[in-house]
């Protein structure tokens, strides 16, 4: 019996969603030492809280690039959503802690929309979703310019700086706050219908359509998410740097995608674990900590990262499920 | 002097083509049939060189054949014509044509008066009258499959491979293709062709090879072997007894079809009663997938009435047909039954999760293993365990679970869409008892297959449909294999033609 | 023609805007500022084309700019060359990946871009080098009614229109119309893909080596604006994701869309933070119609 058990585990530790994000937390564990090593004080705990953290916001802005990239698609409408966000947030509340929830139900409302717009395009347009969520970006760009008038004024509340930046005890609340969505997301992903049907969308549309899936219905709710998913990222960024400021959420668009593939996420869709992506933002954050300590000069660290995707998509075989 | 040695070809599970010895001469047409799934397909690109076997030689003219490079194929002077067309669509005829090696200007740009003014040429000489300019896509499908054909003939190749190239074709095209061919051997070409229609294998051919299961039955000259003779090679063993008894249907209608028109349909009215299985036949692409995917809500439908158990439904998606119970089972398991990267567990309750769902909307995962577990015993479906991957599994077994998943929904009307196809025996027998057991139950059964045997021993009625529309309805003494085949080809239509 | 329509009219209210002055100056800065977008622009057309995307074409413009900034010092032929043989490489190396090692293009050249950025701050960690100011004057120059950045424009345009009417063009648009049914119908499908990126890369370069000459100045961040406006307007002119579709003039005449939209504002007297909304609504406008379009014939089509 332990036999048929040992195999069944070896069987699925083999498949690429737990096979990718295994190997990252070895890299990470590696990267962690090597960090240790260099940089006394490196692998301490208050300094890998503080990288946890880091990594927190990172990983916020991926969940929703994780649900939208399970159904084959992409956004790379984030960069301006989270931007947009952040600016009507400060824009709205100005710091006034009484202004709180309507400074979140205007930034969280606009993200939603942003969503709502992109999930129609792809599912009832038809419009591929690389384009739509680029025009898309333009469009939360113009809007945001508009509403700001290419100043953002205000701050963000004291509330949200303590979400961003406080410790409960040792811990930093971000962090806390980043395990609870994970939790939640894993949940929803493995354990709900609509995650069931996320899954069988992104796998196949027409045996999920002939199965009775409302697949339109389905990928604007995840587009939905996405949006929200980077308003939240955006508030909670802002606290972070207590202020809002143009283009703070292009840092995020691309490392939240290689976040997601390094993840074992499958860019066809179908396939991967926000599990998966946590490890990967974790191990993107601490990766540009170490290429930090070692004091390399930006450029070498972009194309140190840039070598890492590729030996990352390589290592998975991900070439090996081209779509036919 | 074309030799296959004894070829193997599996893919994964299944063994497409085992231990096939053949050979074809210059200037004669060998044809190639059996039953969908047999492996003619299989052997055929093996002999063109775009399947490399697993075991086996392929030798045109002594030197070994090999590459899977359809460049190198066709400089060897292989050319083959597929079902599945090979034009590009957005193309123009000309472009098409002369994609391989276009006429250029000194200055490298392509001669586009000298490229239209040789497939006009071209298109003359093979009697085609197709515009070289007009768009391929653009063009109905018998067209297009004629262009391909002359596309191949024109490199005048010492190989050609016919892969039911007539599938699109009408009576008067297929009589054009006979005198094409009939140049093509006069100039001491190899010809292999594949088609299902026997009147075409008479015609066209001078040997027939038959193919069972993946293997060689058979190889004689085409006047001495009957049309019966042959049916009775490519079906095999006739398995009369292992096919559940047929029990009477009631008469309560459940489903009553009036004058369903869309754009593969036409003037399509019926009536289904609860417990009777009603069989569906015809060549392939008559239609019969659109039928049962009108009822199914997943074929736009222009008019016509449908009424269940005395209601008017009209479904408007998969989603609403299935609440309405209506099961359907896609033929092809890989690409619209099963998500072969998901458990099985996953796979059999993909299309009753509502039923699975409780608070918040989480899926009651015991419950669901519980249905999953129950499948595998039930079914004797071969895996370890509910989790393995239904990718993992093979075909027959696959077939059982997509089954399976739709009978989960507990559904009044099931409509099968050649369930059985490329599956094995064993498997078969398992799938007709199923059938029968749902009809036993007051289940009304909608069977299309591209098996006449099997409808004539599962189905009580057998309507066969030609080109969108029914061309005939058999039931009783009329109703046998050989009558389903005849109403299927249009004989008639097709020797006025040859004439 | 979608994009030829868009930008007349776009063209149109430019000139009732200046009360019916197109001036030759107005030509001038046009082709300009449409200059590099548009080479960039035709580069990812020809990326486009075979079903792929190539997200590293900004920072490609970036380093063969750098280089060239770097290098004019020591020899303009040599600065130019280098800059050329950059783009040439950088494209071959994302070929590579696609075509080699199977990677989907979208991932390969999100980490090559990254890659390329890396090597332009590596060069040039912040703006700088030299241009010979004679060569920005010639380039920005020429006679009033037909001035070198027109011409340039011309020649880009009419080079890749070459390009797509050798056999060589007529492969990509078969790999991008079925690429199963070109490989059977024998086109070499690799040796194809592996071109268009390399044409890309040469057309990036070219477009980030003008960015440095126009500007006087070599940039490492400069082409990071153009990673995804290339995509904006091979798309506008009528290229389609899914490959196979569109012509170099559609193209430019994307790039000169994209780029008029800047001045319309400017005499609209709008303030220019309308520009990337319009922008954005135009690529999903323009798309969506397609989109509609072929809905509409498809029912047409069922109907008939």
């Amino acid at each position: 019996m332990s036999g048929a058990t040992l195999s069944g585990v070896l069987h699925r530790i083999s498949r690429p969603t737990v096979l990718a994000p295994l190997t990252i937390l070895c890299c990470l564990v590696v990267l962690v030492v090597v960090g240790g090593i260099l940089a006394a004080g490196f692998a301490a705990p208050t300094n890998l809280l503080t990288l946890l953290s880091l990594s927190a916001f990172l990983g916020i802005a991926a969940i929703g690039e994780t649900i939208v990239m399970l159904t084959g698609g992409i956004d790379l409408s984030i960069a301006w959503t989270i931007t947009g966000a952040s600016i009507v947030f400060t824009g709205v509340t100005q710091g006034d802690e009484r202004r709180l929830w309507l400074g979140l139900a205007a930034a969280l409302g606009m993200a939603l929309a942003a969503g709502l717009v992109n999930g129609i395009g792809v599912a009832k347009l038809r419009i591929s979703p690389i384009i739509m969520t680029l025009g898309m970006n333009n469009v939360m760009e113009g809007l945001t310019m508009i509403y700001s008038q290419g100043t953002p004024s205000g701050t963000a509340t004291e509330s949200i700086r303590t979400l961003a930046t406080g410790r409960v005890g040792p811990l930093p609340i971000i962090v806390l706050v980043w395990i609870g969505l994970a939790v939640l997301v894993s949940l929803g992903l493995h354990g709900t219908r609509g995650g069931r049907y996320l899954y069988s969308v992104g796998e196949n549309p027409t045996v999920s359509h002939l199965s009775g899936v409302d697949n339109d219905f389905v990928l604007i709710i995840a587009y939905a998410f996405c949006g929200l998913g980077a308003g939240i990222t955006g508030i909670l960024f802002t606290g972070f740097s207590t202020m809002s400021f143009l283009g703070m959420g292009d840092q995020f668009v691309l490392p939240a995608i290689a976040a997601v593939v390094l993840g074992g996420t499958s860019i066809f869709g179908g396939s991967g674990s926000y599990a998966g992506t946590f490890v990967g933002a974790a191990f993107l954050t601490v990766l540009t900590a170490v290429l930090a300590i070692v004091n390399i000069a930006v450029g070498y660290r972009s194309i140190i990262y840039g070598f890492v995707i590729i030996a990352a998509m390589l290592l998975y075989g991900l070439y090996s499920r081209t779509p036919e | 002097m074309l030799v296959l040695q004894n070829i193997d070809k599996s893919f994964g599970a299944t063994r497409a083509v085992q231990d096939v010895t053949l050979d074809a001469a210059p200037g004669s047409v060998l044809g190639l049939v059996g039953e969908n799934g047999a492996g003619k397909s299989t052997l055929m690109k093996i002999a063109g060189g775009i399947i490399r076997p697993d075991r086996g030689s392929v030798s045109l003219d002594g030197a070994a054949v090999s590459g899977r490079d359809a460049r190198g194929m066709i400089s060897r002077g292989i050319a083959s014509v597929f079902q599945e067309l090979t034009l590009v669509r957005n193309l123009t005829v000309a472009e098409n044509m002369g994609i391989l090696s276009p006429p250029t200007r000194i200055w490298g740009s392509i001669d586009r008066t000298g490229l239209e003014d040789e497939c006009r040429l071209a298109l003359e000489r093979y009697h085609v009258s197709a515009r070289p300019e007009s768009q391929v896509g653009d063009l109905p499908l018998g067209l297009q499959q004629m262009l391909e054909i002359v596309r191949a003939v024109r490199r005048r190749p010492r190989v050609l491979l016919l892969d039911e190239a007539t599938a699109a074709l009408g009576a008067a095209e297929v009589a054009w293709l006979s005198h094409i061919l009939a140049e093509e051997r006069a100039r001491g070409a190899i010809i292999l062709f594949i088609s299902h229609r026997w009147d075409e294998i008479l015609a066209f051919c001078q040997r027939v090879a038959i193919m069972r299961n993946g293997h060689l039955v058979e190889v004689s000259a085409v006047e001495e072997i009957s049309h019966d003779q042959a049916v009775e090679q490519m079906t095999g063993r006739r398995f009369g007894a292992t096919f559940p008894p047929k029990r009477p249907a009631r008469i309560e209608p459940l489903l009553e079809v009036e004058t369903l028109e869309s754009a593969a349909l036409h003037d399509v009215t019926f009536r289904v009663a609860e417990g009777e299985i009603l069989g569906i036949g015809g060549l392939v692409g008559q239609g019969q997938d659109a039928l049962l995917r009108s009822l199914f809500g997943a074929h736009r439908l222009r008019h016509g009435t449908i009424r269940l158990s005395g209601r008017s439904y009209r479904p408007r998606s998969p989603r609403d047909a299935i609440r309405h119970r209506i099961a359907y089972v896609p033929q092809e398991r890989k690409a619209e039954g099963l998500l072969l990267h998901k458990s099985l567990a996953i796979n059999l309750s993909l299309a009753i999760l509502q039923k699975l769902t409780g608070l918040g909307g989480l899926i009651q995962r015991r419950k669901e293993r519980a249905i999953a577990r129950e499948a595998i015993d039930l079914l004797k479906i071969r895996a370890s365990s509910e989790a393995d991957l239904v990718g993992s599994l093979s075909g027959g077994n696959q077939q059982k679970i997509l089954l399976q998943k739709w009978l989960l929904t507990e559904p009044s009307l099931v409509l099968l869409n050649d369930v059985t196809r490329g599956v094995d025996i064993g498997t078969k027998i398992q799938i007709y008892e199923i059938i029968a057991d749902l009809a036993a139950k007051g289940i009304g059964v909608i069977l299309y297959s591209t098996d006449a045997h099997e409808l004539v021993e599962l189905a009580h009625r057998v309507l066969v449909m030609v080109d969108g529309r029914l061309s005939a309805e058999l039931m009783g003494k009329n109703l046998s294999a050989e009558a389903i085949v005849h109403a299927s080809l249009g004989t008639k239509a097709f020797d006025a033609a040859m004439v | 023609m979608g994009a030829v329509v868009t930008y007349v009219i776009l063209f149109g209210i430019d000139l009732v805007l200046k009360g019916g002055n197109f001036s030759a100056f107005d030509l001038r800065t046009l082709c300009m500022n449409a200059l590099p977008l548009a080479c960039v622009g035709l580069g990812q057309y020809f990326v486009l084309l075979t079903n792929g995307i190539d997200l590293s074409l900004g920072p490609v413009m970036s380093v063969a700019g750098s280089i060239a900034a770097l290098c004019f010092s020591w020899s303009w032929f040599a600065a130019l060359a280098i800059a050329a043989g950059t783009g040439l490489l950088a494209g071959m190396a994302n070929a590579l990946l696609v075509v080699r090692l199977r990677l989907p293009s979208i991932l390969a050249t999100l980490a090559t871009m990254s890659i390329f950025q890396g090597i332009a701050l590596v060069l040039l960690p912040s703006p700088g080098g030299t241009v010979p100011a004679a060569l920005t004057a010639f380039l920005s120059g020429g006679p009033a009614l037909l001035p070198i950045p027109l011409l340039l424009v011309l020649a880009v345009t009419w080079m890749t229109s070459w390009i797509m009417s050798t056999p060589f063009g007529l492969d990509l648009r078969a790999i991008g119309g079925d690429e199963p049914a070109a490989r059977s119908s024998g086109v070499r499908i690799q040796l194809a893909i592996f071109g268009a990126y390399m044409i890309a890369g040469v057309l990036a370069a070219f477009g980030g080596l003008y960015l440095a000459i126009a500007t006087a100045i070599g940039s490492p961040t400069i082409g990071n604006d153009f990673i995804l406006l290339s995509v904006a307007a091979a798309i506008l002119g009528g290229v389609s994701i899914g490959g196979g579709k569109g012509a170099p003039l559609g193209v430019l005449m994307g790039a000169l869309t994209l780029t008029i939209i800047g001045q319309l504002l400017y005499f609209a007297e709008l303030s220019s933070y309308y520009q990337s909304l319009i922008n954005g609504l135009i690529l999903i406008g323009v798309v969506a119609i397609g989109t509609g379009r072929r809905v509409v014939s498809g029912l047409l089509r069922e109907r008939a």
